[in-house]
């Protein structure tokens, strides 16, 4: 077990375990912060994020032969995390009423009835120099997610997050093309007027 | 062409090829809307920071392989790390003999 020498922290009560729990103890101390952050970046419910990452590593222990090449224990893990996601999405969109576009929608606000901006959008350029500013932009944005409604959120975070191609998500939500676009259009609103009430480039303050 | 349009198929253009005619009109419309450029930065900066920070593709191939980073990339992401309660639970899952 080459991944063992790699491993910082010590293994609790590792003799007393099989192998494979033995493993998937070490994957839990090692990976755990990193399941539970995409999870969280995904889902934005503690429970649910919870219960996926539990389920991630019962799977990671029921199949542990499928994991090859010691060093990407967490690409592995991430990956079948992300199935459970995909899973997750692929009962929420399934629900009665939840992938139902409503007449109008709210980002319809951001607009004057000739079709220009009603505020323009603020200029964004910053963050690409300030690691602090890249931090902040990250948590307000996972925060910003947590309140989309659940279609575009979904829509949003399997194309944006676990990047699948547009026809794997229309898949996954049993949606249309056209209606997938506008979903990401109103996701994409929403996070944006979301963001700019709550990050601006180099601190706080309006420009 | 109106913003409210263009900005739709700004979105569009991160999801789908856009047709010439539309690509046209968004680029003639980019040229004297400073509003619309600054939607197009927005939603392209979603895209960059929505990107989980360990770089795994949909495919699930690493494409850039970083193992000991990737932690301390992660660490600002989230104020709380897995709870241990959560992690704790977790643990007694691992334990337990499978149920299948």
């Amino acid at each position: 077990m080459a991944e063992r020498n790699a491993t910082e922290r010590p293994v609790e009560h590792a003799s007393s375990l099989d192998p494979a729990s033995a493993n998937a103890a070490a994957w839990l101390d090692e990976h755990g912060d990193a399941l539970w952050t995409y999870a969280m970046r995904c889902v934005g419910r503690r429970d649910v994020a919870e219960d996926l990452v539990q389920e991630s590593f019962v799977a990671a222990l029921r199949d542990p032969s499928r994991h090859r090449g010691e060093a990407c224990v967490r690409t592995w893990l991430i990956a079948i995390l992300k199935r459970k996601v995909v899973d997750h999405f692929r009962a929420l969109a399934r629900r009665p009423g939840v992938a139902e576009l409503p007449e109008r929608a709210r980002e319809e606000t951001s607009f004057t009835d000739r079709g220009t901006w009603a505020q323009p959008p603020a200029d964004w350029s910053s963050p690409r120099v300030d690691p602090l500013d890249r931090a902040a932009f990250r948590r307000a944005l996972s925060g910003c997610l947590s309140e989309l409604p659940p279609a575009a959120r979904a829509a949003f975070v399997l194309r944006e997050v676990v990047q699948m191609s547009t026809p794997e998500v229309c898949e996954v939500l049993a949606v249309t093309a056209a209606h997938l676009h506008v979903l990401l259009h109103r996701a994409r609103m929403r996070l944006r007027g979301c963001l700019e009430s709550r990050w601006s480039p180099g601190g706080k303050g309006a420009c | 062409m109106n913003c409210r349009q263009v900005s739709r198929l700004v979105s569009d253009g991160l999801d789908r090829k856009l047709a010439l005619h539309e690509r046209l009109a968004v680029w003639i419309h980019l040229l004297y809307c400073r509003a619309c450029a600054a939607y197009r930065r927005q939603v392209r900066m979603l895209r960059e920071f929505a990107r989980p920070p360990e770089a795994v593709t949909s495919s699930g191939v690493v494409s850039h392989e970083s193992a000991e980073p990737a932690s301390s990339h992660m660490a600002p992401d989230f104020d709380e790390p897995l709870s241990p309660e959560a992690r704790h639970r977790i643990r007694q899952a691992l334990d337990a003999p499978p149920s299948e």
